[in-house]
């Protein structure tokens, strides 16, 4: 019988012996913190939704390294850095995911299903009511999008790469996604990993931000209506109509984003339209089926060779900058309508201009709740969280188009 | 270009960009609010004339009604007293048809009278004759 060397009998373990110690280490880290990211998901602390597929995925695709025939080592997942069409036909018939990844991933298809879903759920009327207020702490909760990218680039990145990571501080994982496709495509899977990761951590992480930046007192406002104040109800015909405009009206001013537009907008003209059967598609199958295989996608993306990239440690600060001095800004934005308001106004509201839908409207609501249980100032957080969309796909408008032209 | 000019200027562009979106929405929710108040305000136009028919006629009903009423006064009292103050003037058709059948009514029993005294003297009508007449 002929000898069989178990390295080759068993070449998860045999790769593993054969690659360099950092390799093997990050392939093992890997393979730990996607566990670790299942577990987390199963214990809410992270969206389970879409960590328990990333996690997994980024286990397995860590441990299922073979050697190919070539003598290279590979998997049969995907392969993300071909580009040369007869290779890509032949990985397709092979690499099982590949089909997904070319053709939904790369091409930011999923990234517009997930954002189409969220259109469906958003309720612009919310935003119609108090359109100033709303876009106005939204700007504000854009505060870190903008300042990362001068400190990215003090850091050592690139325009393109400081500008793709700085939307993490938008906190909208899509958009973070087109964004890196668009401006960093070779950075594109750790940034939008190290994006899911940190909005998973917003809703866990924000609330501190708010003691500590809000006094109690404050967090107790209950914002106090005149009767000529009182919020009207928005017909849906109008909500369509604006829907229409806007999508027009941006996709005029940026058609490099043109499809994220379109998505969104989409999105809430078919909720205004009243189309029960493709609501229901749309925020259900669709959403729910964009999101997992995103998060499967993800997963599957942190192959240890792949994403071994010196600018993973950079990429993991600059995104935590980002996300909070967002959250700062958002706070300070809620402060200025406080004064301008005088006092009328809760400041806890600015961190929902922060878009991570629903999350940090959900957060601010909580927080006040726990300050004043009486004091209910959801509708103006949803409004805000909802202008964060928006400003946040309009700067993914900006950075595309004009990032290009200067770096 | 300078790091710091250029995020100025795209965080310039991005205000403008989403007060201009919060404008287009100020402005259209205001301009379905005007059209609704204008709808609003000629439905209340529509019902105040239709009120204020309703009104004109139910105070048109009102006089008519009265004057029918105070003519009708009138023409009872014409009709009481045009046998001894005449004031025909006053009185409508149907009451001078009505005085005048009453007229008619009054001759006819006289005539009777007279038929009674006229074909028979006085000497001789029978005692039936004059309980006849007292009769009547």
């Amino acid at each position: 019988m002929e000898k069989i060397e178990l390295y080759k009998l068993f070449q998860g373990v045999g790769t593993l012996l054969e690659s360099d110690t950092t390799l093997m280490l990050t392939r093992i880290g890997f393979v730990l913190l996607g566990i670790l990211l299942v577990y987390l998901g199963k214990k809410g602390v992270l969206e389970p939704l879409l960590m328990i597929p990333m996690g997994l995925g980024m286990a397995a695709i860590n441990a299922g390294v073979l050697f190919m025939p070539n003598g290279t080592q590979g998997n049969l997942f995907l392969d993300p850095l071909v580009t040369d069409p007869d290779q890509l036909m032949d990985i397709m018939q092979i690499d099982f995911l590949q089909p997904l990844y070319t053709l939904t991933f790369s091409n930011g298809l999923i990234a517009c299903f997930v954002f189409m879903g969220i259109g469906v759920l958003l309720d612009i009327g919310y935003v119609l009511q108090r359109p100033y207020l709303s876009i106005f702490l939204a700007l504000f909760a854009e505060l870190g999008t903008f300042a990362t990218i001068p400190i990215a680039q003090a850091m050592g990145l690139n325009l393109r790469e400081a500008a793709s990571i700085a939307m993490v501080g938008g906190a909208d994982g899509p958009m973070v996604l087109f964004t890196s496709l668009s401006l960093a495509k070779h950075l594109f899977v750790p940034i939008t990993v190290v994006a899911y990761l940190y909005l998973g951590l917003t809703y866990g992480g924000y609330p501190y931000l708010i003691k500590l930046m809000v006094p109690k007192k404050l967090r107790a406002i209950k914002i106090e209506y005149k009767k000529s104040e009182i919020p009207k109800t928005i017909p849906s015909s109008q909500k369509l109509a604006l829907a229409v405009v806007l999508c027009t009206l941006l996709c005029f001013l940026f058609p490099v984003a043109a499809p994220l537009f379109f998505s969104l907008f989409m999105g809430v003209a078919i909720r205004e339209s009243g189309l029960k059967p493709v609501i229901d598609f749309i925020s259900g199958p669709l959403l729910y089926g964009s999101t997992f295989f995103l998060g499967l996608m993800l997963g599957v993306l942190c192959e240890a060779h792949l994403i071994l990239n010196p600018k993973i440690l950079l990429l993991l600060v600059v995104g935590i900058v980002s996300l909070f001095l967002s959250g700062v800004g958002g706070i300070l934005g809620g402060y200025i309508m406080y004064f301008i308001k005088r006092g009328n106004f809760n400041p806890v509201i600015g961190i929902a201009g922060v878009s991570c839908v629903p999350s940090t409207a959900k957060v601010a609501q909580k927080s006040v709740s726990e300050a004043n249980p009486y004091s209910v100032v959801l509708p103006e957080a949803i409004g805000a969280n909802i202008s964060g969309v928006i400003t946040t796909a309009i700067i993914t408008g900006i950075y595309i188009t004009i990032i290009p032209l200067f770096g | 270009m300078n790091i710091y000019l250029l995020t100025l200027y795209m965080f310039l562009l991005t205000f403008a960009i989403g007060f201009i979106v919060a404008f287009i929405i100020k402005i259209s929710v205001r301009g379905v609010e005007f059209s609704q108040t204008i709808r609003d305000e000629k439905y209340h136009q529509e019902m105040r004339r239709l009120r204020s028919i309703k009104r004109i006629r139910h105070i048109k009903n009102t006089s008519i009604l009265g004057k029918i009423e105070e003519a009708s006064n009138n023409k009872m009292l014409n009709y009481y007293y045009s046998n001894y103050i005449r004031k025909r003037d006053n009185v409508t058709s149907n009451t001078a048809n009505e005085i005048a059948e009453h007229q008619i009514e009054e001759a006819s029993n006289s005539k009777l009278l007279n038929y009674y005294y006229g074909n028979r003297k006085r000497d001789n009508l029978t005692s039936n004759d004059t309980n006849e007449i007292i009769e009547h």
